[in-house]
C-alpha cells in the first residue's frame, strides 16, 4: 500500500528538506500546501493517509489545521503529525486536543518526524490488511 | 435514590474526564520530552560535525603556515644580507624601504609563528614538556629581556615577588611565552607609569600577574581579548600591532597547565592579567 502525505509548511525550505527525507525514506507520494485554507482544501480534495502539519501557518495555526480536518472528516480523517520548531509542552496538549497523532520537534536530519510517520504509516497499513 | 445516582452519575463522569485531562497532559509532556530529546541528540551531533571542521581547519592552517615560514626565512635573511652589504650606498629613500619591508617581514613571521602555536594548541599537536622550574626565576628572566623596551619607552618595569623560589612542574617554554605575551603586551599599550609583574603562592596554585598604567580596556571589549584575530582600537601603528592571537595562546597554554586566566581593567585604569598554575595537578 502507497502512503499518501499531505505536508502543510509555509517555509520552503523546511518543505524541501521535509520532502527530500520523505522521498529518500521511501514516501514518494506527496502533495503540500502553504497556508491553513491551502491544508484544508488539500486534506479534503487529495484525502492523504498522513497529515504533517507546521504549528505556524501564515493565516492560522496547525491545531486549526488538525481540528477542521478531524472535524470535517471524521473517521475517515488522515492521521496527523503536528511538527514544531519550539517544543513547548503547552503547545504538545494543544496539539492533541486538537485531534493530532503524533507531535514532534524539527530537526535537520527530520528523524523524530521520519519515526513517529513510520509508526503512523505501519498503523494504516496494518488497519488496512 | 435517584437524586443519589445522578450524584454518582455525575461524580463518575467528572472522574472520566479528569482521567482524559491527565492522559492528555500526559501525552504532551511524553512528546515535549521526546522532542527536546531529539533535539539535543542533534546538537551534540552537530558539535562533533563542528569538532571535525575544526580538527581539519587547524591541521590545514598547521600545514600550510609551517610551509610558508621557510620561504620566509630566506627572504627574510636575503634582503638583510643585501642591506648589510650595500648599506653605505644606500639612499636614505631606499634605507627607509628596506627598513619598512624588514618590519613587515617581521610582522609577518610573528603571525605565521602564532598561527602555528595556535594550530598546535588546538589539534592536539602541541605537548607540554613538563619538567621541574623555578617561575619565579623563569618570570625575572622574561622581565628583564623586557627592560631596554621599557627603559627606551620611558616606563619602569616593576617586580612583586616576595619569594626566593617557586618550584613547579610546567612546560618551562610554554610559560616563558604567556609571560612574553602578557609583559610585551602590556609595554607596547602603556606610554607612561609602570608594568608590575607579580607572583604569590596562593597555597593550591601560584598566582601571576601583569598590571599595568595602560589605558586601559572597555567593557565590552573586555569579554573579547582572550579571542582570535582580536585587535582593539588603540594608537599603535600597523608595525606595532600585535596578530591578536598572543592572549589567545596564553589562554589555551595555561588551561593545558590545568590554570585559569583573566583580565580586570578599567579604561583609563590600567589592566591587570592574571594567571593561575595549580600546584597540585604538578605534583601528580
Amino acid at each position: 500500500m502507497k502512503i499518501k502525505i499531505l505536508i502543510v509548511e509555509d517555509t520552503e525550505d523546511d518543505l524541501f528538506i521535509v520532502t527530500r527525507y520523505l522521498k529518500k525514506a521511501g514516501y514518494t507520494d506527496i502533495v503540500s500546501a502553504g497556508t491553513l485554507a491551502g491544508g484544508i482544501k488539500r486534506a479534503l480534495d487529495e484525502k492523504p493517509d498522513i497529515v504533517i502539519c507546521d504549528t505556524l501557518l501564515p493565516d492560522g495555526n496547525g491545531f486549526d489545521v488538525c481540528r477542521e480536518i478531524k472535524t470535517k472528516l471524521g473517521d475517515s480523517s488522515p492521521k496527523i503529525i503536528v511538527t514544531t520548531g519550539s517544543i513547548d509542552a503547552v503547545d504538545a496538549v494543544k496539539a492533541r486536543r486538537a485531534g493530532a497523532d503524533d507531535y514532534c520537534g524539527k530537526t535537520s536530519d527530520c528523524a523524530p518526524l521520519l519515526e513517529a510517520l513510520g509508526k503512523l504509516a505501519q498503523s494504516i497499513k496494518e488497519k488496512a490488511g | 435514590m435517584s437524586g443519589q445516582d445522578n450524584g454518582t452519575g455525575a461524580l463518575k463522569e467528572e472522574l472520566r474526564l479528569a482521567k482524559e485531562e491527565l492522559k492528555i497532559q500526559q501525552w504532551g509532556i511524553t512528546k515535549t520530552n521526546e522532542a527536546i530529546k531529539a533535539i539535543y541528540k542533534e546538537l551534540e551531533r552537530k558539535k562533533e560535525e563542528l569538532q571535525k571542521l575544526s580538527d581539519l581547519k587547524s591541521s590545514f592552517v598547521y600545514g600550510l603556515t609551517h610551509e610558508l615560514r621557510t620561504p620566509l626565512t630566506i627572504i627574510k635573511e636575503g634582503i638583510s644580507q643585501i642591506t648589510e652589504d650595500i648599506a653605505l650606498t644606500l639612499t636614505p629613500r631606499q634605507s627607509s624601504l628596506l627598513s619598512v619591508t624588514l618590519n613587515g617581514i617581521d610582522r609577518l613571521q610573528r603571525i605565521i609563528d602564532n598561527m602555528l602555536d595556535m594550530a598546535k594548541l588546538e589539534s592536539g599537536k602541541a605537548e607540554l614538556k613538563i619538567e621541574k622550574a623555578d617561575i619565579v626565576a623563569l618570570a625575572k628572566q622574561t622581565a628583564a629581556a623586557f627592560r631596554a623596551l621599557a627603559d627606551k619607552k620611558g616606563i619602569e618595569l616593576k617586580e612583586c615577588i616576595l619569594l626566593d623560589r617557586i618550584a613547579l612542574s610546567i612546560d618551562k617554554d610554554k610559560i616563558v611565552q604567556v609571560l612574553t605575551n602578557l609583559i610585551g603586551n602590556a609595554i607596547k599599550f602603556t606610554d607612561a607609569g609602570y608594568v608590575e609583574l607579580g607572583i604569590t603562592d596562593k597555597g593550591p596554585h601560584v598566582e601571576c600577574y601583569v598590571a599595568d598604567t595602560g589605558p586601559g580596556i572597555s567593557k565590552e571589549d573586555l569579554g573579547k581579548v582572550f579571542g582570535r584575530f582580536q585587535q582593539f582600537k588603540s594608537a599603535l601603528s600597523s608595525s606595532q600591532k600585535g596578530t591578536g592571537l598572543g592572549l589567545s595562546i596564553a589562554k589555551d597554554i595555561v588551561g593545558l597547565h590545568g590554570g585559569k586566566i583573566w583580565v580586570e581593567s578599567e579604561p583609563g585604569r590600567g589592566t591587570k592579567f592574571i594567571f593561575t598554575i595549580p600546584r597540585a595537578v604538578n605534583e601528580k
